[in-house]
């Protein structure tokens, strides 16, 4: 038996693989969805590839199969906790810097839209940037990645109540910042 | 969703659209482990400062206990460099299809269909004579398909076309492919994926590759072919006359809520922990399917041959190659994860008896991380007339590939992980 596949979380037996291989599989399958994260948590993409390389690097070096339970989640908290790192080596000024290519053209229709557009969704990251590390993560986590606040505590490591508090005041910060109600 | 939150995730869509998959940095695997002191038995070190004129060198993984790295140089007759096929088929982890010179492990053609995603490699096998096969998924298909090619005296494939009743269903990934000498019978062994994963027993098909016509074997009564069962095809091979398979089995006793999870050559369960069990048998696709433990038993494992990683049949039925591995069980959690034995051999067997005949090749694993159910990544391939062998293991820190000669280990590819080897075939 052959089985090269990563061990997802699954209901039925974990299937056979190295954990090599269970680690670059998953990488090649996660790697651009890991990068997209690491960027929305970091506002800088040089810097999130490194701390994406980083993590598989380690996960190549180590028990990777031994963290059991749920893989992806355990890469998805390395990446996070390697945001957090590296956003803790980082000036904030440099970030600030950084921060301002994170949207690419949009196309929205006539080029007034498109420009209305693009300010809008800036002002939204500008604001998300704002936030403390914690409670950028729980919102990227839930509507990006589109988590349930189950998982988002599973990759956080922290409880399901807390997500729920931490996106709740999250959001009315983040609405504060951009003149509505939550 | 409020106002806010629509923003949000759309700005979050955005931004994330913003890094497009293919402008990323590629990852790099962080480079294999400094090697540990080598030691070598006094006749294999005499034996690799001999120097023969008109020698082809290749660098060569040390045999025996103690040894695990590639030791230097070791001189390789242009004679026995001349007896091994001059070409294999690879099926790696980045999903390609190749062929590669057996002496310089170059890529000389790569096929036009790749393995499948998720959970697949694609597969090969060869049916002697420069005929091969392959299992893959074709651009802009969804479901593998068998082919059959031919691979030239210059290295180019010629002749790719799909086998008649070798398409899979869109579940089903093939983990194992045995050709018989001539190629007019295929078999091969499938899982089923259930929610991105293989999950359940293995299924093995024997296709005649003329008339498409297919049998359907699976495992036996015994825990084999619970819904929850573990059953693995680890290796499969034929006869020289192409018309018995011989197919070593791998599984978890238990049904049901007894079933046991598969974690290494242990079995966990509710009831506890348990050996995993193998079983050689030969069978007769002519016959029609059926169950594969109906089959003649070849070999069992044993306290002799405690862990049977694979077993192929010699062309006239009488003696199985196998690896086994023995020893005491290393790896960082002792009784769960990442535990296999410490010793592989590759050694000769007669059967039905058991008796064995000799040793090709060990090799001492030494401290691994490996887990899961690594042994299925101990491959053995041989040609047809079972007289050349070549090895992978995928083992954490001390990967291999390369093919025997006289005891040792000629490397072909240097794993690094990101581009191993899955499948070989020559």
């Amino acid at each position: 038996m052959k089985d090269m596949s990563y061990p997802l979380p699954a209901a039925g037996p974990v299937p056979a693989a190295s954990s090599r291989h269970a680690v670059t599989l998953l990488f090649r399958e996660r790697h651009a969805e890991l990068v997209r994260l690491a960027v929305l948590l970091l506002g800088s993409r040089p810097a999130a590839e490194d701390v994406v390389q980083d993590v598989f690097t380690r996960l190549c070096t180590r028990d990777y199969l031994a963290v059991g339970g749920n893989p992806l989640a355990y890469v998805r908290t390395a990446v996070v906790n390697g945001c957090r790192s590296a956003l803790r080596r980082t000036s904030a000024a440099g970030r600030a810097g950084e921060r301002q290519n994170l949207l690419a053209p949009v196309a929205a229709g006539s080029a007034e839209d498109e420009v209305l557009l693009a300010e809008d969704r800036r002002q939204v990251i500008a604001a998300l940037q704002a936030l403390p590390a914690r409670r950028r993560e729980v919102l990227v986590l839930r509507y990006w990645l589109g988590l349930t606040d189950t998982e988002i505590a599973e990759v956080l490591g922290i409880s399901r109540a807390t997500v729920s508090s931490t996106a709740a005041r999250a959001l009315a910060v983040l609405a504060r910042h951009l003149g509505e109600d939550a | 969703m409020t106002r806010t939150e629509d923003r949000l995730a759309d700005a979050l869509g955005a931004a994330a659209a913003a890094v497009p998959e293919e402008t990323l940095r590629p990852l790099v695997a962080p480079p294999p482990p400094r090697p540990r002191p080598v030691w070598l038995a006094p006749a294999a070190a005499a034996a690799s400062v001999v120097v023969l004129a008109g020698l082809v060198t290749a660098a060569v993984a040390v045999a025996g206990s103690g040894a695990g790295k590639p030791a230097g140089p070791l001189p390789v007759p242009a004679a026995a460099l001349a007896a091994v096929p001059t070409y294999y088929a690879e099926a790696d982890l980045d999903q390609r299809i190749t062929v590669r010179s057996t002496a310089t492990s170059k890529v000389t053609a790569t096929l036009p269909i790749r393995g499948p995603l998720p959970a697949g490699l694609g597969a090969v096998a060869a049916a002697g004579h420069g005929l091969f096969f392959a299992a893959g998924v074709a651009p802009h298909s969804q479901t593998e398909q068998l082919y059959r090619f031919r691979v030239t005296a210059a290295g180019k494939v010629t002749g790719l076309t799909p086998v008649p009743g070798g398409r899979l269903s869109a579940r089903q990934r093939v983990d194992g492919l045995a050709a018989a000498p001539g190629g007019a019978s295929v078999a091969l062994s499938y899982s089923t994926v259930w929610h991105g994963n293989p999950s359940g027993p293995d299924r093995l098909i024997v296709i005649d590759t003329n008339t498409g016509a297919r049998t359907v074997w699976r495992g036996g009564t015994r825990g084999e072919n619970g819904r929850n069962a573990v059953f693995g095809v680890a290796s499969m091979s034929w006869t020289g006359d192409g018309q018995r398979l011989a197919v070593l089995g791998q599984w978890c006793p238990g049904t049901g809520p007894h079933a046991y999870a598969e974690t290494n050559i242990f079995c966990q369960g509710s009831g506890g922990q348990a050996h995993r069990i193998a079983e050689a048998w030969l069978i007769r696709p002519a016959g029609g399917g059926g169950l594969l433990s109906r089959g003649q038993l070849l070999l069992r494992q044993s306290d002799r041959y405690p862990y049977l990683a694979q077993a192929l049949i010699s062309p006239d039925g009488r003696v199985l190659t196998a690896m086994v591995l023995t020893g005491p069980v290393v790896g960082q959690n002792p009784g769960g994860d990442g535990i296999i034995p410490d010793n592989m051999t590759i050694r000769q067997i007669a059967v039905p008896s058991g008796r064995p005949l000799g040793v090709l090749y060990r090799r001492h694993l030494g401290s691994t991380f490996e887990t899961g159910a690594s042994p299925d990544f101990l491959g053995l391939t041989g040609d047809s007339t079972r007289q050349h062998w070549i090895v992978i293991a995928e083992l954490g820190h001390d990967p291999f590939n390369g093919w025997l000669y006289r005891g040792r280990l000629v490397p072909l590819i240097n794993v690094t992980g990101l581009n191993d080897p899955g499948f070989e075939a020559w």
